[in-house]
């Protein structure tokens, strides 16, 4: 590395592209959606930079802030269900023979290598009236309900007909399509920590007289603490801003913050608007990486060592 | 107190992977309140063993019996066992105390006792003022010390080391032998300690059970084993020794004939026969400028080869004909630079009593 800076000639040439690349497709476009939010729509197409804050102050009105509010609880929501979810999981993992654990994280980052779009249609075919759980439901409803009839308790007198379940255009569908496009990111960070972990702590503590559940919440899960952090902020962090999921998955009241700036940009046409409530989003993003470093710096000693 | 041993190992054998013979029917007994340790080279299932009697392994064949009580339907953390980990593993996150009360935290003591029962142990280990400190604000020594702590106040009937000094710097290592042997004393828990480290093993433990490929090669206390090995294997890895190869027959009660190439014909002490090797350690041998008349003694013409100066002693290869040559451990006990000043090529009759002399088969 330090010959890096002393031959700059070589340093320049490397350095120069990325930075030119960053600088024009991200600062440039950022700067300038940051320079409409402080703007002011003065006709169909026309925008001017009057520095106000207007739309910041309408961004917080109640109907806003509460879809932010929205947004947060959903995206808790999934962190939390993604938490519990991924911990038996990345366990697993860790716990499994080498040669099985590569094929258990490639399971884990299969997914991946689908587009978003389709992996949330099929959700849709799962999850729909007539989907796959719905379907399969009726079909045991069916032939419970024929099977009693055998000893005379057919005609729905036991079971009830079939009623499908609406399990889609609602906010449970929105936290399902969430938990399970996030659950990758929250099962591999996990799995590093848990990775590094030396099990020599664990046999210690049952050693020392502890049980496998004391010795899970006393030792295993403050020591992975750096990564449960890292899951739970990669995991908020793009549910929160997640635009597709509550689009597709959602129901008229699903709405989450990605979806009204859209609608400010697209159907709305006022980008200042839109500009302002994205800043804002990209605000409390920074808010939650703040709160992990400082819960890094605090733990950081809880690195396996 | 009863004289039954503490530990009884019963014809165990662990086998890994279906195929992996880690553990080969072993069969030990540990006596209460004795310091044992578990010699042998790194692969022969000394930590295994060791982890079968923490209940970290379970033996695919055979049982353990502790304190009366069989150990087969018994978890980890119900065993009458602590263990000091070769890493360690103090908790990173907790301070000293914690660290230490954990295990009676564990068995829902009272806070009080706790508290009394935590600072004693601290006490025991020389760490009394540093109970408020974080382990990664201590030194390795001292870290050792905290697991020390930790698995001695729950006050269990064995204490398991597992290579407990090895990874602490040779001065350290040293003063932390006779610490354990202290500590030993001062509690009365037996002690049964895994290491590969011959010196640690003979200066530390009462009796001491050497293993190879899985299995017990001898039981003895440090003396016997080095002046009295119960076979080649045993022989050559305890300290340095002296090999040369020959066939002995049977000449009478508890007496070999034995024939040697580099030295003829002697007999000896001994019952095995057929292929044998005669074992002689290196300070047991020593030097003439004539043929020594003792009829006590083997005697050899040797040329001399290398030699070392260790400063009490010289380290003197001897070229008797053998494949390997023969090395002698001559005192050096006078200050007269000549008297023991050996030089290449020089030859001199070297020789060793025929009681030191063991006769040791395959």
């Amino acid at each position: 590395m330090e010959n890096w800076k002393r031959s700059g000639r070589a340093f320049f040439a490397a350095f120069t592209p990325p930075t030119f690349w960053l600088v024009t497709f991200f600062i440039v476009p950022l700067s300038l959606i940051w320079l409409y939010s402080f703007s002011s729509k003065t006709g169909v197409t026309e925008i001017t930079l009057d520095w106000n804050l207007g739309q910041y102050a309408r961004a917080l009105e109640p109907l806003y802030l509460g879809i932010f509010w929205k947004s947060i609880l959903m995206a808790s929501a999934t962190t939390a269900i993604c938490l519990v979810v991924a911990f038996p999981v990345a366990i697993a993992i860790v716990f499994s023979k080498p040669t099985m654990r590569m094929w258990l994280l490639l399971l884990v980052i299969l997914p991946f290598w689908t587009n978003l779009l389709i992996r949330t249609y099929a959700l849709i075919a799962v999850l729909r009236t007539n989907g796959f759980i719905n379907n399969g439901l009726e079909w045991i409803v069916v032939n419970a309900d024929w099977a009693l009839s055998l000893v005379g308790l057919g005609d729905n007198r036991i079971v009830g007909p079939f009623e499908p379940l609406s399990l889609l255009y609602n906010n449970t569908a929105v936290v399902f399509g969430l938990v399970y496009v996030s659950l990758p990111f929250m099962v591999l960070p996990l799995y590093a920590a848990l990775d590094r972990l030396d099990r020599s702590y664990l046999e210690a503590s049952l050693d020392l007289g502890a049980g496998h559940i004391r010795t899970f919440f006393s030792i295993v899960v403050p020591l992975a603490l750096p990564g449960i952090a890292s899951g739970i902020v990669i995991t908020f962090i793009p549910a929160m801003g997640s635009y597709l999921t509550p689009d597709l998955l959602g129901g008229t009241d699903s709405q989450m913050i990605a979806n009204v700036i859209a609608s400010q940009f697209k159907q709305a046409n006022n980008w200042p608007f839109g500009a302002a409530l994205s800043f804002l989003l990209m605000y409390a993003t920074f808010f939650a990486l703040a709160v992990r470093a400082v819960l890094m710096r605090k733990e950081g000693r809880g690195d396996a060592r | 107190m009863t004289d039954e041993p503490i530990i009884k190992i019963e014809n165990v054998s662990k086998i890994f992977g279906g195929t992996v013979k880690a553990v080969d029917n072993v069969n030990l007994e540990v006596n209460r309140g004795e310091f044992f340790a578990l010699l042998g080279p790194s692969g022969c299932g000394k930590t295994t063993l060791l982890r079968m009697l923490a209940g970290f392994e379970v033996p695919t064949h055979g049982r353990v019996v502790i304190d009366g009580q069989d150990m087969s339907k018994v978890a980890p953390n119900n065993r009458p066992i602590n263990m000091v980990f070769q890493s360690y593993a103090v908790f990173p996150h907790m301070s000293v105390e914690q660290n230490v009360a954990y295990g009676l935290k564990m068995d829902r003591r009272p806070a009080k006792e706790i508290k009394e029962r935590v600072a004693e142990a601290l006490d025991l280990v020389k760490l009394g003022s540093l109970g408020k400190r974080m382990p990664d604000e201590m030194s390795g020594g001292q870290r050792q010390r905290v697991a020390l702590a930790r698995a001695l106040v729950k006050r269990p009937s064995v204490l398991l080391l597992d290579e407990p000094l090895s990874a602490l710097d040779a001065k350290l290592r040293e003063a932390m032998q006779l610490e354990l042997v202290r500590l030993q004393k001062t509690v009365g828990i037996t002690f049964v300690i895994v290491t590969h480290d011959q010196s640690e093993a003979l200066s530390m433990a009462n009796r001491i059970a050497v293993m190879n490929a899985g299995t017990v090669q001898q039981v003895a206390p440090p003396a016997t084993l080095y002046e009295v090995p119960a076979n080649r294997f045993v022989a050559d890895f305890i300290g340095k020794i002296n090999l040369i190869e020959g066939t002995a027959t049977a000449a009478g009660e508890g007496q070999v004939k034995v024939t040697a190439p580099a030295i003829g014909e002697v007999t000896l002490a001994g019952k095995d026969t057929g292929k044998v090797s005669l074992a002689v350690r290196p300070e047991k041998i020593f030097v003439a400028e004539s043929e020594p008349t003792d009829p006590k003694v083997i005697a050899v013409k040797g040329k001399v080869g290398e030699v070392a100066y260790f400063g009490s002693y010289s380290n003197v290869f001897f070229d008797i004909g053998t494949e390997t040559p023969l090395q002698a451990d001559i005192s050096n006990v006078t200050t007269d630079v000549d008297e023991f000043t050996f030089t290449a090529g020089e030859e001199y009759w070297v020789y060793w009593r025929k009681a030191d002399t063991l006769v040791l088969g395959d």
